[in-house]
């Protein structure tokens, strides 16, 4: 080959292609784990569901053995007195009773079309998002109704312009 | 008993995976140049590796799920690239357009260790080359693969594919020589 032209190549192997993206990479590394993974479960004298269903089998009998007492981690073994009991905290959010939910939306707004790099234009529009709880305190008797605004952003493919 | 099967598929599940992620830090990258010469956008080479690796994984069953060698790599990509093209058409054409009117700075290669200005423009200058000359330069120059492979991969005669790659060149040298007197004045 001419000078001039293996010059050029040498110039060409200077130049390095960019490599895949880290959610590109994170995809195709992730198809290999399920490909490898359903290799070896067709190999395997044992079907995955056989497996599955054991262990899962496994897990319903541990827990019927925690929940009838029967001697497990939360018993003293030893005696065969009860391990006092944590006292479990108090879920504050599950005392409260929903009445009413609903949801309120502000009038569009602050139309644009965006274009990124490696997406498709889309229409994007905000608009404000009004929520509103109504909650029953059991204990006391007291409606609290919880108001909370935010705005949230809508897009669309543009199919034509 | 079933604890240490249970294991053991594990372990040679993480195994066969492994030997195929190493091949993907080595070759991807090269694959994903050609990806992308066939494509508009990153996203949609990557969709289109992502096909291919599946395809790949189906060959391989028959070699004990080795990692495949390059030529049959880009022989795949090659063929999932022109199922894309068809499924694509035009929607694809117009979506280019848009694509290079906004992201002008979207480009398939880093100048690497070469700086200036000529590197730039040589980087230019093989994204505008024409599909079939790219190919083989990609082939060539980035891929690492012989004028032999490159023949196999494109069904062509090994002639063809050594003179695409230097008609290829003569191309970039004069498209060189033309940026560089139209940025000069």
């Amino acid at each position: 080959m001419d000078d001039p032209l293996h010059e050029l190549e040498k110039k060409l192997e200077r130049l390095v292609p960019y490599g895949l993206s880290d959610q590109g990479r994170d995809r195709l590394e992730g198809t290999i784990d399920e490909l490898a993974a359903e290799v070896e479960a067709a190999r395997s004298p044992w079907p995955w569901q056989r497996l599955s269903g054991i262990a899962a089998a496994i897990a319903v009998v541990a827990t019927v053995l925690v929940v009838s007492g029967i001697p497990g981690p939360g018993r003293d073994n030893a005696t065969g007195r009860e391990a006092p009991a944590e006292v479990p905290v108090a879920d504050v959010e599950s005392e409260m009773e929903r009445l009413e939910y609903r949801r309120e939306f502000g009038d569009p707004k602050d139309h644009r079309i965006v274009v990124t790099r490696f997406n498709e234009p889309m229409h994007s529009w905000n608009y404000k998002v009004r929520e509103v709880e109504l909650i029953l305190d059991p204990v006391t008797g007291l409606r609290v109704e919880l108001v909370t605004e935010h705005e949230e952003e809508v897009r669309t493919a543009v199919t034509s312009f | 008993m079933w604890h240490c099967l249970y294991v053991a598929m594990v372990h040679r599940a993480n195994q066969l995976a492994r030997t195929w992620k190493d091949w993907l830090s080595t070759d991807g990258g090269k694959l994903l140049l050609y990806a992308r010469q066939r494509t508009s956008s990153l996203q949609d080479a990557e969709d289109l590796l992502q096909d291919a690796l599946i395809r790949l994984w189906g060959y391989q069953a028959e070699r004990k799920y080795r990692p495949p060698d390059l030529p049959l790599a880009y022989s795949v990509l090659r063929l999932c690239a022109m199922d894309h093209g068809r499924k694509t058409g035009r929607r694809d054409r117009k979506h280019r357009k848009i694509v290079e009117f906004h992201a002008y700075d979207d480009h398939w290669l880093d100048h690497g260790a070469e700086e200036g200005e000529e590197a730039e423009l040589l980087r230019d200058s093989v994204e505008s080359l024409s599909e079939k000359l790219r190919e083989v330069i990609g082939m060539k120059i980035w891929g690492g693969l012989t004028f032999a492979q490159i023949a196999e991969v494109l069904k062509i005669s090994q002639n063809t594919a050594a003179s695409r790659y230097r008609y290829a060149l003569e191309q970039l040298q004069k498209k060189l020589f033309y940026l560089k007197e139209a940025r000069n004045g």
